[in-house]
């Protein structure tokens, strides 16, 4: 399989070199050092939003600035979606027309699969190796959304940007109050939850409306019950969707809504009411991405300000799977070659590198502190997102939604719909055949 | 007499019920428009505590208000002009003449209403690329056009048919070509129902999203429905700036129904409906 | 001479016609056949990548598909909405506001003014009266002591698309109006001043002369009821998105969904072409009653 594509992509570059005159590009040399191109226009598909008032997103529309203005030949179009469903029609149907931009942001795994299978995305691997600087900047354990080994593709085909972890936020003071240690292990959980609930506290409001909540519950809950691996039992299915391990599963989180842990109306609250829940104090716990600590201090919240709100590694079910959790990387740049020149490939490739730098990373870390797959030292005054990176830093194997590593796209949103059952009296055993029959419907 | 009063209190109160019904979400827009978004999540309905009057500046700077809601006047606009013109062309010679072809043009048209957009969208957007027509404005009013066609059609066919063919007749004998006879005689007969479409038109081309969300990629060019997108995060919406937009951007569409509307009423005419 | 005219009346015809059929034909009907040329084939929407005959297959997974059985149940209750609830709502406010009453100019502004807001505040808003924890109406509903009927409205089954449809009607009373309202003005008075010469009351001039002359309205505003209602999408997107599962979910959501989220695009054309053959068949229906109607007079 690799020497395959590699050949293919050595003669692709073979050809083009002689077919198009001007381009100054030997076939081995990929590190396109201080290559010159003649007014190459590439496009550039990211969720930043095109409003100045976010600093993530004015940093982005200045730095893009800034590359348009050096003297390289290149020009970058943007094509800026923030909201997700609309982006990914956007995506869609520019790839189902034929007008894909050069370069796009995914989530990884059976996301860009399509892409990957069709040959649209071009394999990284060489130009990494190219530039050991470039490569050296990310850490290593950031190319789980780029690396497609399990579908049995050899190579890189995109590169990382955020990292993530799923964690568990607590209100210090409530916990406090209510004479509860900060809990470790589920059963913890569990006491605590029930304590809470006798004293009249809400210890968590999910917004299940939103119905990725019950998706990440599902996740986490699976990976510290059975390590790592449930990702490839699950995708090959050899643990299967109704089987007696998933049941369980989705019994654990049938108890906390029977007993009321998550809520009372769980499916007519979405994620946004579930944060102000939380912090306006009317909630204990809330399991949430390692994204939280910036969007709690963006908004505002006096939680945050008095220093209430605190974190620890999501409690541990099976002691040998305490230091796995649900993370990994969020989102990852790739390159895609439909209807692209030769040129465009190449251009894309040096305003990734660009785009992906410790550089351009650092710029932003400057102005939206955050969780990055670069090697860099994040230096912030938000405390909590200080303890966030403790606990990542002492992770020891991280996997992303359990449906990401399927090999059916629809297999997300499908867990995902039959997961919202829970929350509407179905028992574990019919949301486990639901799911299995919604994904034989679409073999 | 007695009785009609009583009856006209009862309308009265019955207009005022539903008037309040639907003026409400005017109000919980303006409301949350001056809120931030851990204020509306906690309750739309109650008065804002904190005037955030600075949502509109933000507003407007996230949105780019003014662009946007200028860009989707014009093609709002443009798209009404045209959806007027040719639907009318079509409608009188679908009401009016009897040829052969007339009953499977009406039933092709009839497509036009049913076709669900999101099987459009490929197509239409590879259509795009080929001619070069992204981020025009020109091929987003046709696209929009044709969208209207249907309903414009029907309407004004539908209304033509109920005006006194003998009306045409008189005008024919009086020398009427049917360029004169649509424009002169017809037309301002259809006042009503032609800014009634309008309206209806005017409101679609000024709010429409998908297609402006998958054929427009430069910031300068964006609707105000592609626009709206910005106030979204990357793990959360801005939800007061963004109330804050809808209500700048409904005032335009507010005017046009207001003289649009005006219009309708003035269109009354006797004897032209055949009784 | 005859034959002359004719020719003429052809020439005029096409070119009238002209500018709205090219308009249909490059907009609306060239996606609808390629439409039905994918719904026979497999393709997940890379360009290029060749479409996979599959014959019927797509269309046998669609109509053996559970899913969108009860999707078009959901259209069902759609379209009992907009005759039992929206027909009655939408022509009572139209004659209200072409009526001598006054302050019309205010009451036409707040019964469109839904519309005019659009889907984002109308399902804010309505989510917000429906939410059971702090919802107005179950507050009010609390308030009356009828706390036995407070429910999480919007997630029940079947209920919860109860709701939307009574959220769509009251969002879109305003715009039938408007078509209603336009029948209505075209309505000579002298009509009702003979009638009222006659000795008619209000409800007899209602039944013999305003009917009667609004048929060609209430045929328009059947079919696209009848059509709105197949390819709803806006409104419950806004409001449930098609759930909690797939309980409020409507063609129009599946068809979305397995296209733009799934990448099944043949699987999503056949559900177009399905709600394209059940709205056309349903429009000749319509067409047929209401012309069998007139032959009747």
């Amino acid at each position: 399989m690799k020497l395959k594509k590699a050949t293919g992509l050595t003669l692709a570059a073979l050809m083009t070199v002689s077919l198009i005159p001007g381009t100054a590009l030997a076939a081995e040399d990929y590190s396109l050092k201080d290559v010159q191109f003649d007014n190459v226009t590439i496009r550039v598909a990211t969720r930043n939003g095109g409003g100045a008032e976010s600093a993530v997103d004015a940093y982005y529309l200045s730095k893009v600035e800034e590359f348009n203005a050096m003297d390289n030949g290149i020009t970058v179009e943007m094509i800026n979606i923030s909201t997700e469903a609309d982006y990914l029609d956007r995506l869609s149907t520019d790839f189902a027309s034929g007008d894909a931009p050069n370069i796009f942001l995914e989530y990884g795994g059976s996301r860009v699969l399509d892409y990957l299978e069709a040959d649209y995305l071009l394999d990284l691997q060489p130009y990494l190796e190219a530039d050991p600087d470039w490569y050296g900047g990310f850490k290593e354990n950031g190319w789980s959304t780029c690396k497609f080994e399990d579908y049995g593709y050899e190579g890189i085909y995109g590169v990382p940007s955020e990292t993530y972890q799923i964690m568990l936020f607590y209100n210090k003071s409530l916990l406090e109050e209510n004479g509860i240690e900060v809990p470790a292990t589920w059963d913890e959980l569990m006491d605590a939850c029930a304590k809470l609930k006798e004293a009249g506290v809400q210890p968590f409001v999910v917004g299940e409306k939103d119905a990725f909540r019950f998706g990440h519950l599902h996740t986490v809950l699976s990976l510290k019950k059975y390590g790592a691996d449930v990702a490839q039992k699950l995708a090959s299915r050899e643990m299967s969707y109704d089987g007696e391990e998933m049941l369980s599963i989705y019994g654990m989180i049938k108890t906390m809504v029977d007993n009321g842990y998550l809520g009372d109306n769980l499916l007519s609250t979405d994620k946004g009411q579930e944060d102000t829940y939380f912090e306006e104090g009317k909630a204990v716990f809330k399991y949430d991405g390692s994204w939280y600590p910036a969007q709690i201090e963006e908004s505002g919240s006096e939680l945050f300000a008095n220093q209430e709100v605190g974190v620890v590694r999501f409690p541990s079910i099976e002691a040998k799977y305490e230091k796995t959790d649900m993370g990994g990387t969020t989102d990852a740049y790739y390159i895609s070659t439909l209807n692209a020149t030769e040129e465009q490939v190449q251009a894309s490739v040096v305003f990734l590198k660009y785009l992906a730098s410790v550089d351009y990373i650092e710029g932003l870390i400057a102005v939206n502190p955050n969780t990055y797959a670069y090697n860099v030292d994040v230096k912030t005054d938000n405390y909590l997102l200080n303890d966030v990176m403790a606990i990542m830093n002492d992770t020891e194997d991280v996997r992303s939604d359990l449906q990401g590593y399927d090999t059916q796209s629809m297999a997300m949103n499908t867990v995902r719909t039959a997961l919202q059952g829970l929350a509407m009296d179905k028992t574990p055993e019919e949301v486990g055949s639901e799911i299995v029959d919604s994904l034989a419907e679409y073999e | 007499m007695k009785q009609r009063k009583r009856w006209n209190i009862l309308w009265y109160f019955l207009a005022l019920v539903w008037g309040l019904m639907t003026i409400l979400p005017l109000m919980i827009t303006v409301f949350s428009s001056l809120k931030n978004n851990n204020e509306i999540n906690m309750g739309v309905f109650s008065m804002p505590e904190h005037w955030r009057i600075e949502n509109y500046a933000k507003a407007n700077e996230t949105a780019n208000a003014f662009g946007s809601i200028g860009n989707s006047i014009l093609l709002a606009l443009l798209t009404t002009v045209l959806v007027t013109v040719v639907g009318m062309l079509a409608a009188y010679i679908l009401a009016r003449k009897k040829l052969f072809f007339i009953k499977p043009v009406y039933l092709l048209f009839m497509v036009g209403v049913m076709v669900p957009v999101h099987c459009t969208i490929v197509p239409i957007s590879g259509m795009a690329s080929a001619l070069h027509a992204k981020d025009s404005f020109w091929f987003l009013v046709l696209i929009y056009s044709a969208f209207n066609l249907a309903q414009a059609v029907y309407l004004y066919t539908g209304f033509i048919q109920s005006i006194d063919r003998e009306l045409d007749e008189a005008a024919i004998i009086d020398g009427c070509t049917d360029v004169t006879l649509l424009s002169k005689i017809l037309s301002p007969i259809c006042k009503p129902i032609i800014a009634t479409e309008a309206i209806f038109v005017f409101i679609y081309g000024y709010s429409e999203l998908i297609f402006s969300l998958t054929l427009l990629s430069k910031p300068e060019k964006f609707t105000v429905s592609r626009a709206m997108l910005n106030f979204t995060g990357e793990h959360s919406t801005d939800m007061g700036p963004q109330f804050a937009f809808i209500v700048m951007a409904m005032i335009p569409t507010l005017f046009i129904y207001l003289i649009f509307h005006e219009r309708v009423e003035s269109g009354i005419l006797s004897g032209a409906v055949k009784g | 001479m005859k034959g002359k005219t004719k020719k003429k009346e052809y020439i005029i015809a096409i070119t009238f016609l002209a500018p709205a059929l090219i308009l249909l034909f490059c907009f609306i009907i060239y996606p609808v056949m390629d439409a039905a040329f994918l719904s026979l084939h497999s393709w997940k929407g890379m360009y290029g990548q060749p479409k996979k005959w599959v014959g019927l297959d797509n269309f046998i997974k669609a109509l053996t598909s559970g899913k969108f059985w009860n999707a078009m149940l959901n259209c069902v209750w759609f379209m009992l909405g907009s005759f039992v609830v929206l027909m009655p709502i939408a022509f009572g406010l139209a004659m209200l506001i072409t009526s001598k009453l006054k302050f019309t100019r205010i009451m036409k502004t707040a019964y469109f003014m839904p519309v005019m807001l659009g889907t984002t505040a109308v399902a804010l808003m309505w989510t917000n009266i429906l939410n059971p924890g702090w919802g107005a109406l179950a507050q009010f509903l609390r308030f009356l002591g009828l706390d036995s009927l407070v429910t999480d409205w919007l997630s029940k089954p079947v209920l919860n698309v109860i709701c939307v449809v009574l959220v769509n009607e009251w969002m879109f009373a305003g715009y039938n109006m408007l078509i209603f309202a336009a029948g209505l003005v075209s309505i000579p008075h002298s009509l009702y001043e003979a009638a009222l010469i006659d000795g008619c009351g209000g409800w007899q001039r209602v039944r013999y002369i305003t009917l009667p002359l609004m048929k060609n309205t209430f045929k328009i505003f059947s079919i696209l009821a009848f059509t709105g209602s197949l390819k709803v999408f806006d409104i419950v997107w806004a409001m449930t998105r098609g759930g909690p599962g797939d309980v409020s979910s409507t063609p129009g959501i599946i068809l979305y969904t397995e296209a733009f989220q799934y990448k099944l695009f043949g699987r999503s054309s056949a559900y177009s072409i399905i709600l394209l053959v059940f709205g056309i068949v349903i429009s000749l229906v319509v067409n047929r009653i209401f012309r069998q109607d007139e032959e009747m007079y």
